[in-house]
C-alpha cells in the first residue's frame, strides 16, 4: 500500500511539472467538448430554403404555402415556374426541398376528388432531409385534416365536432421519453466526452509510461502501472465532470445521472483502456509511433461503439470482434443514457460484468508484453533514450 | 540574355534534383519504418473495409418495440399486427400495465412503446376519437427518428381506414367516395438521390476520405528533417514540394482506393464522373499534404504535431457540416467551415456518388490550388524563420 502511495506521489510529482501534461489532463476534455460540441448550438435544422411550384394558384393552395412559409423550419427561397426548373433548383442545391401543387388542387378537392401534393426532398443529406419531410408531413396533414373535415360537415350536414370525431377517428399522441426535443446536441454530447476521455487517457497513459518504461518494467511493475493510472484516471474524471456541469450549463444538456454508477463505469473504463493502452506502448517503444497509431484509432472505434449505427443493427461477427478488441463499446453508450436516462446498475450490469472481463483477460497480457519488451539491457537502454532525444520525440 | 536563361535553367534543374531527392527520403523512410505505409495506406483501407461492413444494413430496421392493449378488441389487434408485421420494428413483449413499459424503456429493453387505450375499438365506432399513446426513447435519435416516421405512417393509414369505415357507415358513401372524402390531399413524397435514406450511401463517401486523410496528415506531419541543414545545403522549395508531392500521392492512392472500395465492394451508387472524383481526391490529399508539411516544419515536438494535426483532420465532419448541417451552426462555425479542405470535398464527392453531378466545383479546386500554396509558403517561413529565431534567442541569451 505504501509503495502504491509512493508511486501515485510520484507520477503527481512529474504530472505537476509538466505544463503539457496539465493541458491534456485538464484542459483537453472542457475545451474540445464545448469547442465542437458548439456546432450544435442550435437544436434544430430550421430555416431549410424550399422552393415552391404553384400550378393551382386557389385560396387553398396560397393556404398550403402560407403553413410553409409561416413553419420556423422551412423559409421560402424560391417560386420555381416549371417542374424543370423546381428539379434545377434542387439539384443546384439552392433549395434543400420542393413542394409542387397541381393545377387542379382546388378544383379536385371540390368535386370531392383526392388530389395529391409532391414533396421532393434532396436526400444526399440524410438529417436535412428527413427534417424536411417530417416538417413537411406534420403541414400536408393538417391542411388535409381540415379540409377533410369540412367536406364531412358539408356533406353529411354535421355539426363540426362530430365532423371532426369522423375524420379524426383515433388520435395518437407522441411522448418522447428522456430527451423531449429530441436534440442532437444531447445525441452526441456525451459520445464526444467518452471519446475524448478515451483519447486523452490513451495519451496521459503513453506519457507517463515512456517516462520510465524500463524502470517500470523491471520491478513493481503492477503497483506502478496501478500509480500511473489512478492518477490520469482521477484527473481525467475530475475534468469530464467539470465538463458536464459547464455543459449543462451552456448548453442544457441533459443530465439526469446516477452519479455512483457513472464513476463505477468511468472507473472500469479507464482501466480497460489503459489495457490497450500499455499494450500498443510495448508494441510500439516509441511515443511518437504510439501517438499515431492511437490518433489513427479515434475514428474508427467511435464509428463502432454503437453510437453513429446502432449496435443491434451492425453485422454480429463484428459486434463479437469490435468487442474482444476495444472497450469503448462497453461504455459509450452506456454512460450516455447512464447521463440522459438515468440507467440503474441492473440496467448496465452486462456491460460492467464485459468490461471487468475485458481487464481480467487484458491487464495480465498487456502487462506480460510490458515486462517482456521492456526487460533489456541498461546499455540498451542508455543508447535508446539518447536516439529518441535527438529525434526530439521524447517530451510532450 | 543567354548567361541569365542558364542560370534560370541551372536553378530549375537544382529543384527537381532536389524535388526528387526530398521524394526519395520519404521512400527511403518506408524501407527503415513501415509505419508509414501502415498507417497512411493500409490502416485507412482496412478501417474503411470496417466500416462499410458495419453500415452495410443501410437502414434500421427491427426496432424493438413493447405494447400494452388495454382494449384487445379486433381493431386494438389489427393495429398491434400492423407493427409486427413491419419490417421497421420486433415486436418484443407485451405487457399487462404503462408501468411494465415504462420500466422496459427505462431499462432499453424497448426503444418505442405503444398504449391502447380501454374500450378504444367501442370509442372509435361512438365517434369519442380515443388517442393512441406512443412513447420513443428520445436518447438515440437514429433510431427514433426512424421509429417515430414509421409509426406515423402505420397509424395513419389505420386512422383513414377507420375513417373511411364510418363515412361509409354513417353517410352511406361508396367506397371511393369515402376515400376520396377521408383522403382530399395526399402527399406524395420522393426522396431524390437518395430514395431508400440508406444511412451508408449518406456516411461512407466522406468519413472513408476523413479516415484516409488521417492516415496521410499523420504520418506527413513527422516528414521535415529539423537536422537536415547540418548535414546538406538545400533548394527548401524543392525539398518542401518533394514532401508534399509524396504524401499527395500516397494519399491520392488512398482516397481513390476507398472510392473504388465504395463503388465495388459496397455498391454505392456512383452517377457521377470518376474522372472529377479522382482530380479531386487528389487536391484534396495535395492539400492535406501541404497542410501537415506545414506543421511539421513548425512544431518541432513530434508528439505535439500529430496532436494538432489529427484535431485539425479528424472531427472535419463535425465541423464542415457533413452529416449536422451547415446551416444550422452558429455563424462563426459557419464561417470557419469553409478554410478547411474538406469542406470543399465531402458534399462534392458525396453528389458525384448519389447525384452525380457537382456545383460550382470551379470555386473549390481554386481553393484547394490557393490552400495548397499558402501552406507551402508557410512551410518556407516555418523553415527559413525559425532557425533564426531560435538564433537570435540563442544570442541574446549568450
Amino acid at each position: 500500500m505504501n509503495k502504491l502511495l509512493e508511486s501515485i506521489l510520484e507520477e503527481i510529482r512529474f504530472s505537476y511539472k509538466k505544463v503539457s501534461l496539465m493541458i491534456l489532463f485538464f484542459i483537453g476534455i472542457p475545451v474540445l467538448t464545448v469547442w465542437f460540441g458548439g456546432t450544435y448550438y442550435n437544436e434544430y435544422v430550421n430555416d431549410v430554403p424550399i422552393a415552391v411550384l404553384d400550378e393551382d394558384n386557389s385560396s387553398l393552395s396560397r393556404t398550403i404555402i402560407k403553413y410553409f412559409d409561416d413553419s420556423e423550419r422551412f423559409y421560402i427561397s424560391d417560386y420555381a415556374s416549371s417542374r424543370e426548373e423546381l428539379q434545377s433548383l434542387i439539384d443546384d442545391k439552392k433549395a434543400y426541398m420542393g413542394l409542387y401543387i397541381p393545377n387542379d388542387l382546388n378544383k379536385q378537392v371540390m368535386t370531392g376528388k383526392s388530389t395529391q401534393v409532391l414533396i421532393l426532398t434532396n436526400g444526399t443529406n440524410v438529417v436535412i432531409g428527413n427534417n424536411a419531410y417530417a416538417g413537411a408531413a406534420e403541414i400536408i396533414k393538417t391542411v388535409s385534416a381540415g379540409t377533410e373535415i369540412k367536406i364531412i360537415e358539408a356533406k353529411g350536414s354535421l355539426p363540426k365536432k362530430s365532423a371532426t370525431d369522423m375524420a379524426l377517428s383515433f388520435q395518437f399522441t407522441d411522448r418522447m421519453l428522456y430527451d423531449s426535443k429530441l436534440t442532437y446536441m444531447n445525441y452526441l454530447i456525451y459520445a464526444f466526452i467518452a471519446v475524448f476521455f478515451q483519447q486523452l487517457m490513451l495519451s496521459g497513459m503513453a506519457t507517463l509510461i515512456f517516462r520510465n518504461p524500463e524502470k517500470t518494467a523491471q520491478e513493481n511493475t503492477i503497483i506502478k502501472i496501478a500509480a500511473k493510472i489512478i492518477v490520469a484516471g482521477i484527473s481525467l474524471m475530475v475534468a469530464a465532470s467539470f465538463t458536464i456541469y459547464i455543459i449543462h450549463i451552456m448548453f442544457n444538456v441533459i443530465f439526469a445521472a446516477n452519479i455512483k454508477l457513472a464513476i463505477l463505469i468511468s472507473i472500469l473504463f479507464s482501466i480497460a483502456i489503459s489495457c490497450p493502452a500499455i499494450l500498443l506502448c510495448a508494441i510500439t517503444k516509441d511515443k511518437t509511433k504510439f501517438s499515431q497509431i492511437a490518433y489513427m484509432l479515434s475514428l474508427p472505434t467511435f464509428l463502432t461503439c454503437g453510437y453513429v449505427w446502432p449496435v443491434d443493427q451492425m453485422p454480429d461477427f463484428l459486434v463479437r470482434c469490435v468487442k474482444i478488441v476495444w472497450p469503448l463499446i462497453y461504455f459509450a453508450r452506456p454512460f450516455d443514457e447512464i447521463m440522459i436516462k438515468g440507467l440503474t446498475f441492473g440496467a448496465v450490469r452486462q456491460n460492467i460484468i464485459s468490461l471487468v472481463l475485458y481487464i481480467i483477460v487484458f491487464m495480465p497480457f498487456s502487462l506480460f508484453v510490458f515486462k517482456k519488451r521492456f526487460a533489456v539491457k541498461e546499455s540498451l537502454n542508455n543508447t535508446k533514450s539518447d536516439e529518441t532525444s535527438l529525434n526530439g520525440e521524447i517530451n510532450l | 540574355m543567354r548567361r541569365v536563361q542558364g542560370e534560370g535553367s541551372d536553378q530549375m534543374y537544382e529543384s527537381y534534383i532536389n524535388i526528387y531527392e526530398s521524394i526519395k527520403e520519404e521512400y527511403l523512410k518506408i524501407k527503415i519504418d513501415p509505419l508509414i505505409i501502415i498507417i497512411g495506406l493500409i490502416i485507412p483501407i482496412l478501417v474503411n473495409l470496417l466500416v462499410g461492413w458495419e453500415l452495410s444494413k443501410g437502414v434500421i430496421n427491427h426496432i424493438p418495440i413493447a405494447v400494452v392493449d388495454y382494449d384487445n378488441s379486433a381493431l386494438s389487434r389489427q393495429i398491434i399486427k400492423y407493427f409486427s408485421t413491419n419490417d421497421s420494428f420486433e415486436l418484443k413483449y407485451y405487457v399487462e400495465s404503462q408501468e411494465a413499459l415504462q420500466t422496459l424503456l427505462d431499462t432499453s429493453k424497448v426503444k418505442v412503446g405503444m398504449v391502447i387505450p380501454k374500450n378504444f375499438s367501442g370509442d372509435v365506432t361512438s365517434l369519442n376519437s380515443p388517442s393512441i399513446l406512443m412513447l420513443y426513447d428520445g436518447s438515440h435519435m437514429s433510431i427514433t427518428s426512424v421509429a417515430k416516421g414509421k409509426a406515423s405512417e402505420i397509424l395513419l393509414t389505420v386512422r383513414t381506414g377507420a375513417s373511411i369505415k364510418q363515412l361509409e357507415g354513417r353517410l352511406n358513401m361508396t367506397e371511393e367516395e369515402a376515400y376520396n372524402t377521408a383522403m382530399p390531399i395526399s402527399f406524395e413524397t420522393r426522396t431524390l438521390y437518395n430514395p431508400t435514406k440508406n444511412f451508408s450511401y449518406f456516411m461512407m463517401p466522406g468519413y472513408g476520405t476523413i479516415i484516409c486523410q488521417s492516415g496521410i496528415g499523420l504520418t506527413a506531419v513527422l516528414c521535415i528533417n529539423f537536422l537536415m541543414g547540418t548535414t546538406k545545403k538545400r533548394n527548401m522549395l524543392g525539398y518542401t514540394l518533394g514532401k508534399i508531392i509524396f504524401y499527395g500521392v500516397l494519399g491520392s492512392i488512398a482516397f481513390i482506393t476507398n472510392i473504388l472500395a465504395q463503388i465495388y465492394v459496397f455498391r454505392i451508387p456512383f452517377r457521377g464522373s470518376l474522372i472529377t472524383a479522382v482530380i479531386l481526391s487528389i487536391l484534396l490529399s495535395l492539400s492535406v499534404s501541404a497542410l501537415s508539411v506545414a506543421v511539421s516544419a513548425w512544431i518541432k515536438n513530434r508528439v505535439i504535431a500529430i496532436v494538432v494535426i489529427g484535431l485539425m483532420l479528424i472531427p472535419n465532419s463535425i465541423m464542415v457540416g457533413y452529416t449536422w448541417p451547415l446551416l444550422s451552426m452558429l455563424p462563426f462555425y459557419q464561417k470557419f467551415a469553409t478554410i478547411i479542405p474538406f469542406y470543399h470535398y465531402g458534399d462534392n464527392i458525396r453528389n458525384l456518388f448519389l447525384k452525380g453531378s457537382v456545383e460550382n466545383i470551379g470555386v473549390d479546386i481554386t481553393f484547394f490550388i490557393l490552400f495548397t500554396i499558402a501552406m507551402i509558403m508557410i512551410t518556407l517561413a516555418g523553415i527559413y524563420i525559425l532557425p533564426y529565431i531560435k538564433s537570435k534567442e540563442v544570442g541574446t541569451n549568450e
